[in-house]
């Protein structure tokens, strides 16, 4: 009978006599995912993390998430009252901090900056306002998210819909900035879409941008980008951030590190000794909190939250989002081509959604199909990377605007 | 605000806002880049018209080149090249010539055709 006895206490330690069903198809999709980004090749880099920190989240019983127990104690001599630790708390819980506290999605832009090259946005000023023509998407689904209040049974809150909004900047760091300070509740779901619609650039955008341009605009071939010198690599840093910084303090620490990050860059050029702080910036730092990152937003994919009808939505939004983008960017481009007399391309408007180089490479691919002998990557770098730009201003905007 | 047109309207009035914002800080940026470009060495407008000039001769050779090109002249061209370049007392003869599929990435590509171009 002990024997029975103790066999049943076993198993009511072990995970399987716990799990839910929810956590049973929260695995299900994390095992998905973990084929997306090993095998469909999608964004393995935080697809994966994000993925394996789902299943860890939804393991019964590991208590990864779990939070610290504190037990307030008197001290019989003093009388002061004073906090114990109970218990120590989860693992991702303590990682967790670096994302709810916003110290991941600077530190990952500081990488970004010193990857990053403003050569082409610099040669090409004009091309900035493409990369703000893209934004739309945040707003036209930040517009589409309040709409969904009419129907019944769905309904978002205006910071809510302003993180679903995010997704639409294309930028995995700036949506997880926003969403960790706006609505932490759907991290899991936005991390998830953003990142799964960054990997399906190529596949959503060429359609759109064919559809709205003709064959003779998309074979326009632009003049080669003009040499840009050390001082305006060097002054654009510092003047993005004291620029943006003091219209919008909100985005001070995005947009402040992805700058100091680039400044770290073009300077080592200059001083060799900075080139170590630009490695570490751009290569093992970045990597550590890429997967810390990961990790931990992945494990906020809760089954009971995930598995609901505004996920759904959450999806549905996002793809809208980097539709409208790509659309209002190729249009865009389409009224600038127009302007300079036939000198610009539209096909790079479309890379005016940030993620980063993948669209720029998409406008490439697609001006190549219309005409062998162009050559847009470069010209498409100075939208993309000014979209980078353009989506944390907006964020900027949206965390002032929408913190309520 | 919780009765949906109302978070409706509020939301047009961020969206109102926010692109506005948007486009102001960066048509700023992007006029105080041309103000940047004038304290930067002048040196580099003449290089650039030079390099334009080229741009337009390069076309038609490479359009030359494409698939639809006339292939006997294409042939010519590079026996002669290889001709040119083993000297008159080589024995090799050029029995076949095949395109081979072009693996290079496009970033490549675009650094082999800078530093082309940036020598000629």
């Amino acid at each position: 009978m002990s024997l029975v006895n103790a066999l049943y206490d076993f198993f009511l330690t072990m995970g399987f006599s716990a799990i839910t069903w929810q956590e049973i198809v929260m695995l299900l999709i994390s095992f998905v995912l973990i084929y997306l980004a090993l095998v469909k090749g999608f964004e393995p880099l935080l697809l994966l993390p994000i993925a394996f920190g789902m299943l860890l989240a939804n393991l019964p019983l590991a208590g990864l998430n779990a939070e610290p127990i504190y037990e307030i104690v008197t001290n019989p001599i003093t009388g002061e009252h004073t906090h114990k630790m109970v218990d120590s708390g989860g693992l991702l819980y303590w990682l967790y901090r670096g994302v709810k506290l916003g110290i991941y999605p600077p530190l990952i832009f500081l990488g970004v900056g010193a990857m990053t090259d403003f050569g082409p946005l610099i040669a090409n000023p004009r091309s900035i306002l493409l990369g703000a023509a893209a934004q739309f998407g945040i707003f036209t689904t930040f517009i589409g998210a309040l709409a969904l209040n009419f129907v019944p049974g769905l309904g978002f809150t205006i910071p809510e819909a302003a993180s679903i909004g995010i997704i639409g900047g294309a930028d995995g760091p700036t949506a997880i900035y926003i969403t960790a300070k706006l609505a932490p509740h759907l991290l899991g779901p936005i991390a998830v879409a953003a990142y799964s619609y960054m990997a399906l650039v190529p596949l959503i955008q060429p359609p759109i941008m064919k559809a709205l341009t003709t064959k003779e605009e998309r074979e326009i071939v632009m003049e080669q980008l003009r040499p840009v010198s050390k001082l305006e690599r060097i002054v654009f840093p510092v003047l993005v951030t004291v620029v943006v910084s003091l219209v919008l303090p909100a985005a001070a620490s995005l947009v402040g590190m992805l700058m100091l990050g680039n400044l770290l860059r073009e300077a080592a050029t200059m001083q060799s000794t900075l080139n170590r702080l630009m490695k570490t910036a751009e290569g093992e730092l970045m990597n550590i909190v890429v997967i810390f990152l990961g990790t931990t937003v992945g494990a906020t994919a809760n089954g009971e939250l995930f598995l609901s009808p505004s996920t759904l939505a959450i999806i549905f939004l996002g793809l809208a989002a980097f539709s409208v983008g790509t659309a209002t960017g190729v249009v865009f481009g389409k009224v600038m081509s127009k302007m300079t007399g036939g000198k610009v391309n539209p096909l790079i408007g479309s890379a005016g959604v940030s993620a980063v180089p993948m669209a720029a490479r998409v406008s490439q691919r697609v001006g190549q199909e219309a005409n062998p002998s162009n050559f847009l990557l470069m010209h498409a770098m100075g939208p993309n990377v000014a979209g980078v730009i353009g989506s944390a201003v907006a964020a900027g905007v949206l965390l002032s605007m929408c913190n309520i | 605000m919780t009765n949906a047109p109302e978070m409706l309207k509020y939301g047009l009035i961020v969206t109102l806002v926010g692109m506005g914002v948007v486009f102001l800080v960066l048509i700023g940026l992007s006029y105080m880049l041309d103000v940047l470009k004038l304290f930067s060495k002048t040196g580099t407008t003449e290089k650039k018209t030079e390099l334009t000039k080229l741009d337009n001769i390069e076309e038609p050779a490479e359009a030359a080149i494409s698939p639809a090109g006339d292939e006997g002249e294409l042939m010519a061209v590079i026996s002669a090249a290889i001709a040119a370049f083993m000297g008159n007392n080589s024995s090799l003869k050029v029995k076949s010539i095949r395109r081979v599929e072009d693996a290079t990435p496009a970033w490549a590509k675009i650094g082999r055709q800078e530093q082309m171009l940036n020598r000629l």
